[in-house]
């Protein structure tokens, strides 16, 4: 049977499949460490928050910044859903020697969107509790000039037997002493939950909120709000379809609001509706969830608008009453074959019928009226279809259409498809090649005059081969396009960017103790300005590279360093006499030493000499000629101390010391323009435990000082302070607390 | 019963890899476009950003151009904007249902200078600064910002604080990756402005089914 009949059968499954089976796996996609792949290569973990962690490289080069990184999707989920963990200050990932490390962006992305699916759960959850169970938390944070206090009360009680009522109080303050900024918000939310039956329940809600905004005593911003809603909740299995979820709810709300020009209120009431049917079966799980919502709102509102007389102002006041509509619907469904393919399907449908009092003051006291439809669909591929080959490849679609009824410049209607993949091959033993591609297209229909399509193309190829058991290369090439084409190229710019770069790594590995590698890279980007007056601008970049590093660890020490060669010049493709050149050398040592198993210390030096000049032809032989015009010398020295005290208290130390000069040039000659020291002096605490049993205190707290040229009042002496307590007078023992965060080997794939 | 493929034939489909990606970077899906005669009289304006400062004076110089590719290349790859409090709580009002302000990266800034730069005849921008610190491996620079859109003869006039978080990148180019704007309690901010100014914002909320992440697709040396 081939592939593509397959994956129809797999949609078919839908609505034909011959059972409704759980698949275990439909709920773990994206944990990194939890797929059960054959390649499984053991890491000694350095360092985890419970969700992110991060290993020793099994193999040199293969992780990113020394490191090898993974993220546990379904644990940090859990966590977010878990109401006594989801605001806990996670620990930091450090390295061996216990210094914070960076997580790299493509992590932080994965967490960010569990974050977003946490959201969409616990704003959908029903909660019934068995106990009375009190949290008090209070936090201060204070970073430089900006200070917050928060603080918050919320409890939920058993009234009745299946009744749960849950309050929530809680009250903020901001102030920045920069901008002299304040503000204050208030909120108070009281919500009865209660069980008809198993799968019947309801919920009842009020809800208030005052946020006010001030800037040296002028409100800036004054908002309050009530909110009284209701919902009505059933589950059930329906044979065929699946397991059905279906809602109706109606909220009322009053608003008021204040700003510099405007005050008013307005009221609404909206009924909603939801019905939400999940399909499960052999292989994956199918999807469909339709939400709506239609209501009528009032708006009264005083506009202050200048009359052209100095000191005289005039009172406007208008009236409202709209409608409000949306529409939407979800359609998702995921399949997983017998040999691991995996195909992922989602599509969504929304209309949206906005309507308000026109803001604009041409058009003050009209409705405004805007109605957005918008599709979307995505389909994902994960395949191997033979041992050392595997293909990832996504195709997105979306169609978004905006129609203001009075604000016709606003009105839009733009369509955007996309594809990419990613094939890696691994030929031979040691060897294996990646090669990505990525299209995408969009067309832009403004009612302004820029509209038009944008496009990018990006394809990259690289081969990494193991040559002995102590070599290996990488050898890697990456060309994107982006064009810009415009309806109307006399308003506009049509232009086009392409980048190119070369890298070619080779790193050996002389023991086990000792890493090395040198990279060299190309690199050439264009800009063409399609235009006969902004072609003048246009102009190539090209960059050569070379950085040869090292890292060497001595039993409770490790070396590392490096030096980097650059040069870089632009080339104006119509004005020759306005080319440049920058040429860098810089080098970096660092040295961390783990003097015992609760000190340790880290020292870094980095120096970066660099010059810049003219790269014009001569006009005697045509050729080009370096003009040095300026020189910049910069050095850094940076000593960090640190020390695990115990019992949850630990203390830092560093001190940082900076030069930069920099040079005017001459001919022989050579004076100096500026000079800018700085010094640097950081201490911090970082104190979290349980007190009294109940009681929990996070406290971390720096000073930083700082003097030199340039450093402003509030750079010379701040503090950093981020600290919580949170007392829970009937809080149950967590059987699992003292097992979080610990492991002691790590799998990956 | 699956095998290794013979090296052979790895080798092969590896050369095939090679060349189809080869032959796509040298065929038409990569090349640039042929740019017209440069009009007599022109010059460039984008300076080579070796300073901090000189990056604010590209910004300013390609928004009153303007030009608007050059104006991009000002910013870093994960640029963002934050507004003023006060005109989040403006453009709510205005624009009900929507967040303008959300997810505003690179590419959303330079949509809204071109939208900005179309609804007027002219476009004037005065920058004055008034604090340059150094924070971690960065600058942060301080400017009073005056902007002036004019059209049919009459301008109108936005005032207010930029302030620049800008680093120097692995090139040695100093660019912008984060632009705070601080608006002032009696008259209309840059940040006001990009909020009525964005051409296409996203809805309330989200769409599509709640879904964990897939695993990312592996980092390689192209990628870095």
């Amino acid at each position: 049977m081939s592939r593509a009949v397959r994956m129809l059968l797999a949609l078919a499954a839908v609505v034909f499949g011959p059972e409704a089976a759980v698949s275990e796996e439909a709920g773990t996609a994206g944990s990194a460490g939890a797929a059960a792949d054959s390649a499984v290569v053991a890491r000694t973990l350095v360092s985890t928050d419970g969700a992110i962690a991060a290993f020793e490289e099994a193999v040199p080069g293969e992780g990113i910044k020394g490191f090898w990184w993974e993220y546990d999707a379904a644990a940090d989920l859990a966590r977010l859903l878990d109401e006594n963990r989801r605001e806990e200050r996670l620990e930091p990932i450090v390295d061996p020697f216990g210094f914070e490390l960076a997580i790299p962006d493509t992590i932080l992305a994965l967490r960010d969107s569990v974050s977003a699916v946490a959201d969409s759960i616990l704003a959908e959850r029903i909660d019934i509790a068995v106990s009375f169970d009190p949290k008090f938390t209070s936090t201060y944070d204070e970073r430089k000039d900006q200070y917050v206090l928060k603080n918050e009360f919320t409890t939920s009680y058993p009234v009745v037997t299946n009744g749960t009522l849950t309050v929530d109080f809680g009250n903020s303050n901001e102030y920045n002493e920069s901008t002299g900024k304040v503000k204050d918000g208030r909120r108070v939310s009281s919500t009865f939950t209660y069980l008809f039956q198993e799968h019947l329940a309801s919920t009842f809600s009020v809800n208030w909120n005052e946020d006010r905004q001030e800037r040296e005593r002028v409100v800036d911003a004054d908002t309050d709000g009530l909110t009284v809603s209701g919902q009505l909740r059933e589950t059930r299995a329906v044979g065929l379809l699946g397991d059905m979820e279906a809602g109706a709810g109606l909220s009322v709300n009053r608003q008021r609001y204040t700003t510099s020009t405007t005050d008013g209120e307005s009221g609404n009431l909206t009924p909603d509706w939801r019905l939400k049917l999940t399909r499960a079966y052999t292989g994956g799980t199918a999807t469909m969830d339709y939400t709506g919502s239609g209501g009528v709102s009032s708006r009264e509102e005083r506009r202050t608008l200048p009359t052209g007389v100095a000191g005289v102002d005039s009172t406007i006041v208008d009236e409202s009453d709209d409608t409000n509509i949306n529409n939407t619907v979800n359609l998702g469904g995921n399949y997983k074959f017998e040999d691991g393919t995996e195909l992922r399907l989602q599509s969504s449908y929304n209309r949206e019928q906005v309507q308000y009092l026109s803001q604009a003051d041409s058009l003050r006291g009209q409705q405004e009226s805007r109605v957005r439809d918008s599709r979307t669909g995505t389909l994902s591929l994960t395949t191997k279809p033979v041992e050392g080959l595997e293909v990832r490849a996504n195709a997105d679609y979306s169609l978004n259409d905006n129609d203001y009824r009075l604000t016709k410049t606003l009105s839009s209607n733009t369509s955007a498809k996309s594809a990419d993949t990613d094939i890696s091959y691994e030929p031979w033993e040691g060897g294996r090649w990646t090669f990505k591609m990525e299209r995408s297209a969009e067309r832009r229909d403004y009612q302004t005059p820029t509209s038009g399509d944008v496009s990018k193309q990006q394809g990259s190829v690289d081969f990494k081969q193991k040559i002995t058991t102590n070599v290996d290369f990488d050898a890697a090439y990456f060309v994107s396009l982006d064009r810009f084409e415009f309806d109307d190229p006399l308003a506009n710019v049509d232009r086009d960017v392409r980048t190119q770069r070369g890298t070619f790594t080779v790193r050996y590995n002389p023991a086990k103790a000792v890493t090395s590698a040198i990279t060299m890279q190309v690199r050439k980007t264009e800009f063409v300005n399609i235009h006969p007056v902004q072609a003048a601008n246009n102009n190539t970049d090209h960059g050569y590279t070379i950085n040869p590093m090292y890292t060497w660890r001595l039993g409770a020490a490790s070396l590392s360093g490096d030096v980097s060669v650059d040069a870089r010049y632009k080339v104006q493709d119509f004005q020759d006499d306005a080319n440049t050149l920058v040429r860098r050398l810089t080098a970096r040592q660092k040295w961390q030493q783990a003097l015992s198993s609760r000190l340790s210390t880290e020292v870094q030096y980095r120096w970066e000499f660099s010059d810049q000049g003219s790269y014009n032809r001569s006009e005697l032989d045509g050729r080009r000629r370096y003009g040095r015009s300026r020189e910049i010398i910069r050095s850094t020295v940076e000593a960090k101390l640190r020390y695990d005290v115990g019992k949850g208290f630990g203390v830092r130390v560093e001190y940082r010391t900076d030069e930069d000069d920099s040079y005017s040039v001459s001919g022989d000659d050579r004076e100096l323009q500026t000079e800018l020291p700085r010094r640097q002096l950081l201490y911090a605490a970082d104190y979290r435990r349980d007190l009294l049993r109940h009681v929990h205190v996070d406290v971390n707290f720096s000073q930083t000082l700082k003097n030199g040229e340039g450093v402003t009042d509030v750079e010379r002496n701040y503090y950093t302070i981020i600290a919580s307590i949170v007392y829970q007078p009937f809080q149950k023992e967590d059987p699992d607390k003292d097992k979080k965060g610990k492991k002691t080997e790590g799998e990956g794939s | 019963m699956r095998s290794r493929v013979p090296f052979a034939r790895g080798l092969f489909l590896a050369g095939l890899t090679v060349l189809g990606a080869l032959g796509g970077a040298g065929c038409d899906l990569f090349a640039t476009r042929e740019p017209p005669p440069v009009e007599e009289g022109t010059e460039g304006i984008w300076q080579t950003p070796t300073t901090p400062r000189i990056v604010v004076e590209n910004l300013e110089r390609a928004l009153e151009a303007p030009s608007f590719g050059d104006y991009q290349r000002a910013l870093t790859e994960d640029f963002v904007f934050r507004p003023d409090d006060a005109d989040v709580v403006r453009i709510g009002l205005e624009r009900p249902g929507e967040t303008p302000y959300e997810n505003w990266d690179r590419e959303v800034e330079r949509q809204t200078a071109e939208a900005i730069s179309q609804s007027a005849d002219s476009v004037a921008l005065t920058l004055e600064l008034f604090e340059e610190t150094p924070i971690a491996a960065a600058r942060l620079i301080k400017y009073r910002y005056d902007l002036t859109l004019f059209s049919a003869g009459t301008g109108t006039t936005f005032e207010g604080e930029a302030w620049f978080q800008i680093r120097q990148e692995p090139n040695g180019d100093w660019l912008i990756f984060d632009w705070e704007d601080v608006a002032s309690s009696n008259t209309q901010s840059w940040g006001l402005l990009k909020g009525r100014s964005r051409p296409t914002s996203p809805g309330g909320g989200s769409l599509g089914p709640e879904s964990l992440p897939g695993p990312a697709a592996p980092m390689t040396e192209a990628d870095r």
